[in-house]
C-alpha cells in the first residue's frame, strides 16, 4: 500500500522523458527474488490492486500487469544466482516491458485512453531504464528488511 | 522436480491472472461503478497526506540541486540590479491598480461560470494514462463529464467521480480532443492530446494564416467544452498548402505534474 501511495504521489515527479519508476513493480520483483515466485506473485496482486484503486477504470488491469511482471522475473530467479544485481536489473527491465504491454492492451480493451505506439515505446524504454537502474538498490534494501528464503527445492 | 516446481508456479500465475481478469470484468459493469468509485474514494485521504509529504520532499531535494545554479544566477542578477530597482518602482504603482481591479472582478465572476476549487491529491500511476485525482467527488456535486480548468486555462474533464474523490482525464491523454479557435487569426481547428506539445489541425480559411505566438482557446463547437478557455500558445506551424488544414503545435498552459489546485466548472456539462 505504501509503495502504491508513493507511486501516485512521488514517482510521477521524477519523470524523465515521460517515464518514471514503478515502485510497486520493483517491490514485486524484489519479493520474487527474495521470497520465491509464488510469494512475489501474491505481493504483485496486492500492490496492483492498490494501484487500481488509485487509477481510472476497472480494478484489476494493474494487478494483472504487475502479476505478469513478477512471473517473468521468476524465470530469472530460477535460472540465475540471487546475488547477481545485473540479473535483477535485467529482470526488472523485462518485467517493465511486460507490465507496460499488459497495461496498454487492457486499457485499450476497457476503452481507456492509451497513447500511440511511438509514445508508448518511448515511455516503456524510459520506465524500463529507470526500474533497471533502481533494482539493485531496491534489492539491497528489501533484503535488509526481509531476509531471502532459500531457493525452492528441486531448482538449480 | 524442476519441471513440477515450474508447473506449480505457472498454475498459480494462471489462477491469479484469471482472478484479476474476472475482477476487471466485474468492476467494469455499470452496476459496479458505484461501489468501485466508493472504494477508490476511501484512499483519497491517504493520497492527500502523501501528496503533501511528496511536495515537501521535492522542495528539500530541489534546494540541493539548485545551489550551484543559483550561485551563477545570483552573479548575473547583481549586474542588472540597478535597472531592476527603477523598473520595480514603476511596476509597484501599476501593481496597486492591478490588485484593486482583480479584487473587484475575481476569476469566477469574470469568466461567468460557477467553479469549485479542488486540491490535487494524486497522479496517474504510469505514463500511459495522464490523469489527476482530486479531493472533490459526487458528495460535493462533481459529476463525470464536468470540465476542469486552472487559473492558466483548460486542464481536462472529470472521467470518474466517487463520493469524495474524482479522477480528471487531462489534455495530456492522447485520446483527448478539443475544438478551438486561434485568437488572432480566428482560424478554427482541433487540438489533440499528447505528452508534449499538443498537435492541432488548423482548418484553412481565405485570408487568414496560423502563426507562431497566436493563442488557442476553446471554441465551444460540439458542446464538449465551454467557449473561451485558454488551451495554449502556438509554438510552431507546418504549412500544408495542398491539404485542407495545417499542422500546428500548441504549448499547453498546464503541467499536470506540478499542479496543486484546480477548478471544476460545475454549471456546464457536455451536450
Amino acid at each position: 500500500m505504501s509503495a502504491a501511495l508513493l507511486q501516485v504521489t512521488l514517482a510521477p515527479r521524477l519523470a524523465v522523458g515521460g517515464g518514471f519508476p514503478n515502485l510497486v513493480l520493483l517491490l514485486a520483483v524484489c519479493a520474487t527474488w527474495n521470497l520465491g515466485v509464488r510469494s512475489g506473485m501474491a505481493w504483485a496482486c496486492a500492490g496492483g490492486i492498490a494501484l487500481d484503486l488509485m487509477s481510472p477504470g476497472p480494478v484489476g488491469p494493474h494487478a494483472l500487469a504487475v502479476l505478469a511482471a513478477a512471473y517473468v522475473a521468476g524465470f530469472w530467479t530460477r535460472n540465475t544466482g540471487r546475488h547477481e544485481p545485473a540479473h535483477a536489473a535485467i529482470a526488472a527491465a523485462a518485467g517493465t516491458v511486460v507490465y507496460s504491454m499488459v497495461v496498454v492492451v487492457s486499457g485499450a480493451l476497457s476503452h481507456m485512453p492509451v497513447p500511440s505506439v511511438a509514445v508508448s515505446a518511448q515511455l516503456v524504454v524510459m520506465s524500463a531504464a529507470f526500474n533497471a537502474a533502481l533494482m539493485p538498490a531496491a534489492l539491497i534494501v528489501s533484503r535488509r528488511l526481509v531476509p531471502a528464503r532459500p531457493p525452492e527445492p528441486g531448482l538449480a | 522436480m524442476y519441471g513440477r516446481a515450474r508447473s506449480r508456479s505457472s498454475g498459480f500465475f494462471l489462477t491469479l491472472g484469471a482472478a484479476m481478469i474476472a475482477l476487471a470484468i466485474v468492476t467494469q459493469q455499470s452496476w459496479a461503478v458505484g461501489p468501485r468509485d466508493a472504494a477508490k474514494s476511501l484512499l483519497a485521504p491517504l493520497e492527500s497526506i502523501m501528496t503533501s509529504v511528496a511536495v515537501q520532499a521535492e522542495r528539500v531535494t530541489g534546494a540541493f540541486g539548485d545551489v550551484a545554479g543559483l550561485r551563477a544566477e545570483n552573479a548575473r542578477l547583481r549586474a542588472t540590479d540597478a535597472q531592476l530597482q527603477r523598473r520595480l518602482i514603476e511596476l509597484n504603482a501599476a501593481a496597486k491598480e492591478n490588485a484593486t481591479l482583480r479584487q473587484a472582478l475575481d476569476f469566477e465572476r469574470a469568466y461567468g461560470r460557477r467553479m469549485m476549487a479542488a486540491q490535487v491529491i494524486g497522479l496517474g500511476p504510469d505514463g500511459f494514462t495522464r490523469t489527476l485525482e482530486i479531493d472533490r467527488g459526487s458528495a460535493d456535486g462533481v459529476e463525470p463529464g464536468m470540465v476542469v480548468t486552472t487559473g492558466a486555462g483548460l486542464l481536462g474533464r472529470i472521467s470518474e467521480a466517487g463520493p469524495h474523490a474524482a479522477i480528471v482525464q487531462t489534455l495530456a491523454d492522447s485520446q483527448s480532443r478539443v475544438n478551438v479557435f486561434l485568437y488572432q487569426s480566428g482560424l478554427q481547428g482541433t487540438v489533440s492530446g499528447g505528452p508534449g506539445a499538443l498537435p492541432m489541425q488548423v482548418e484553412h480559411a481565405f485570408g487568414a494564416t496560423a502563426s507562431q505566438g497566436d493563442w488557442a482557446l476553446t471554441s465551444g463547437v460540439g458542446g464538449e467544452y465551454p467557449r473561451g478557455l485558454v488551451v495554449g500558445e502556438v509554438s510552431g506551424v507546418t504549412y500544408q498548402p495542398s491539404s485542407t488544414s495545417d499542422e500546428a503545435r500548441i504549448a499547453w498552459v498546464n503541467d499536470p505534474a506540478n499542479l496543486a489546485l484546480v477548478l471544476v466548472i460545475t454549471d456546464f456539462l457536455p451536450s
